[in-house]
Order: structure tokens, then C-alpha cells, then sequence
């Protein structure tokens, strides 16, 4: 399988799994029960966590592909989004 | 029923949003804020957390369908993070109504551009690999796109916006494959700015909550079915009409930017 459909993969089941969360989320919020926001908070975690596992996938599966330039792009692209949040939760 | 009305502004935010690479925070934000009377932080940091729920649902299917290019979309995320970084320092400085007319001016100019260049032929099967573009135009894009991390952190708009045109006007990439590769691009950019928020909430130093949990799920719900759906539409559409959606997208952007900057009400 290619990258491409590879990555296709990824998001779309990871994508489903934080549809699930947020689906069991509104359902836990229209009971009444309180941990809906913990099971909200779970999903936007997955959010977080789909675009940046897929940027970490695209390096690995270029540095086995030899297209070291492109990879190197995705490892300094990992740096620099790990320093912004850093630098801007500092100030 | 206010949960299906937000899940319906998701799904509507959703659909544009993918349908042409935008994310849909240009219709979430005024959405949340205006017709549900969330703080307008408060309606950023939500409609945020969507946009990469967009992301996720139109990347896919546009992944599968072969139309993102995604080496040159982290080659040019990498500069406009670093643009953004820059773009952060550079706001303290200078005063944000000049540099928002001035955005504001280049995103009318880009669409009117892109209006007079309609017909050119825009084949999304034919072209615009990375390994076929010129060095010259890949480092005029890549300039550009650290211009456009620095405008984006200075003025708070998306980046979908600016990188559109870059890679349709200057990368000469297919209205379609352009589009596709925003699609991916804004979800990394909106991943670290939804984790800059997140991060602040849980730890306690944000004034007052930013991410409305009772909203987002709901929200996210009917972004992520919504840009799948917008893909698929996509795919389907002719590329003139994905062009001219574009076109009327970013001269409201324009406008509204504009208009904002001189103190005149514009939704």
C-alpha cells in the first residue's frame, strides 16, 4: 500500500474513533451524566493528535522511501509546532 | 434542538470548508458567535478544534482519491510556521489596522486575479507533482508562505485563505490539487493552535474557559461529516465552479478584514 492510502487510512479510522468519542460525549451530555466534558476533552485530544501522528507517519514512510529532503522538512515542521505551543503557552 | 442546530452549522461549515480548503472558520466563527452568543474567543477556540476535524474528514477522502500533494504541503507548512513565530514577534511592533488593510488588499487583488484567469485549463488529473515545478517558483512559494505564517499569526486568519492561491497562481497546481493540499495543511496548523488553547484551559491560565465542551461535540460531529461529504462533492464538481466558490470566499475575507480595520460593521 502507498503512502497516500496508507495516510487515507490513518485519518480515516482514526477519525472514526474520535466520532465515536464525541458521539458518546453528546450522548453522556443529553443524560445529564457529568463526565460528558472528560469524554469531550478525550475527543479533542484526538483532534490534536490525528494531523500530528500523520505528519510523523509522512516522515517515516519518506525517510524508507529515500526522500530524505522532504522527510527532514517533516521532522524540523515537528520541532517548530512543538516550540510555538511551548513559546506561546509562555507568554 | 440547539445541539442539532450546531451540528448543522458544522456540517454547512464542514462542507465549505473542504469544498475549497478553507477549514470553515471564516462560517463557524461568525456562526457561534452571532447566532449561538458565544464570546468571540471563545467561538475561535471552538470553531479551532473543528477546523481540524475538517481537516481529518476531507484529507482523507481527498488522500484516496490521490489529490494532496504532501511533500509540498510540509515543505511550505514548515516556512509558515516559521513565518507565524516571526509573524507573533513582528505584531508588537507594527500596527495591526495597516497590516490588515494592506492583507485585505492582496486577497481582493487575488481574487479578482484568479477571476480574470478563469478559463485558463485546469486539468486535476494532469501536472503540478513536486518533482515538475521550478526551483524559482518553489522558493518565490516558499517565500510567500512565510509571508503568509507571518500576515495569518499578525491578523488571526486562516491559512487556507493564502495558500490556496499560492499553489494554484504560483505553483500552477490544478484548482482541485490545490485545495486538497490546503485541506492538509490547515489541520497541522490548526492541530498546534487547538493545543495552545487546550493546554491553557487544563492547566487554568486562560482568563475563563476557551473551548466550549457542550458545543464542540456536536460541532465536530457535523464538520467531520460534513467535509467528508465536501470532498466527495468536490471530486465531482467542475473545477471552474470549486474556482468561482473560491473567488466569492475570498473577496468576502477581503472585504470583511477590510472593512473590520477601518471600524465598518461587516459580517
Amino acid at each position: 500500500m502507498n503512502m497516500e492510502k496508507s495516510l487515507a487510512a490513518i485519518f480515516r479510522y482514526f477519525g472514526l474513533a474520535m466520532a465515536v468519542v464525541f458521539i458518546a460525549a453528546i450522548i453522556l451530555g443529553i443524560i445529564g451524566i457529568h463526565s460528558s466534558a472528560l469524554i469531550a476533552r478525550m475527543g479533542i485530544c484526538c483532534a490534536i493528535a490525528i494531523p500530528v501522528i500523520g505528519v510523523a507517519y509522512v516522515m517515516l514512510a519518506l525517510f524508507k522511501i529515500g526522500e530524505t529532503k522532504y522527510a527532514v522538512c517533516a521532522i524540523i515542521l515537528l520541532i517548530l509546532l512543538a516550540l510555538t505551543v511551548v513559546w506561546r503557552i509562555a507568554n | 434542538m440547539e445541539i442539532i442546530a450546531v451540528f448543522a452549522s458544522g456540517l454547512l461549515a464542514g462542507f465549505f470548508g473542504a469544498l475549497v480548503g478553507l477549514g470553515g472558520g471564516v462560517i463557524m466563527v461568525p456562526l457561534l458567535n452571532l447566532v449561538f452568543g458565544l464570546p468571540i474567543k471563545m467561538a475561535v477556540a471552538t470553531s479551532l478544534c473543528a477546523v481540524c476535524a475538517t481537516s481529518i474528514g476531507g484529507t482523507a477522502r481527498y488522500l484516496s482519491k490521490s489529490l494532496v500533494d504532501l511533500r509540498m504541503g510540509l515543505f511550505l507548512e514548515t516556512t509558515t510556521i516559521i513565518g507565524a513565530i516571526s509573524g507573533g514577534v513582528i505584531a508588537i511592533a507594527i500596527r495591526p489596522q495597516i497590516v490588515s488593510v494592506a492583507f485585505a488588499a492582496v486577497l481582493v487583488y487575488t481574487s479578482i486575479n484568479m477571476a480574470v484567469k478563469i478559463r485558463r485549463r485546469d486539468d486535476a488529473n494532469t501536472g503540478s507533482g513536486s518533482n515538475l515545478i521550478s526551483d524559482v517558483r518553489r522558493y518565490v512559494a516558499l517565500g510567500l508562505s512565510t509571508l503568509a505564517g507571518m500576515v495569518s499569526a499578525m491578523l488571526g486568519v486562516g491559512g487556507g485563505v493564502v495558500q490556496v492561491p499560492i499553489l494554484h497562481l504560483i505553483l500552477r497546481y490544478p484548482i482541485k490539487r490545490a485545495v486538497a493540499t490546503s485541506t492538509y495543511m490547515i489541520g497541522i496548523t490548526a492541530a498546534s493552535g487547538t493545543l495552545v488553547y487546550f493546554l491553557a484551559q487544563l492547566r487554568g491560565t486562560a482568563d475563563h474557559v476557551l473551548i466550549n465542551y457542550h458545543y464542540v461535540a456536536p460541532l465536530i460531529i457535523g464538520t467531520l461529516s460534513g467535509s467528508t461529504l465536501g470532498a466527495v462533492v468536490a471530486g465531482k464538481l467542475n473545477a471552474n465552479i470549486i474556482k468561482v466558490i473560491f473567488i466569492i470566499a475570498l473577496l468576502y475575507a477581503g472585504l470583511r478584514i477590510g472593512l473590520k480595520a477601518l471600524g465598518i460593521a461587516f459580517l
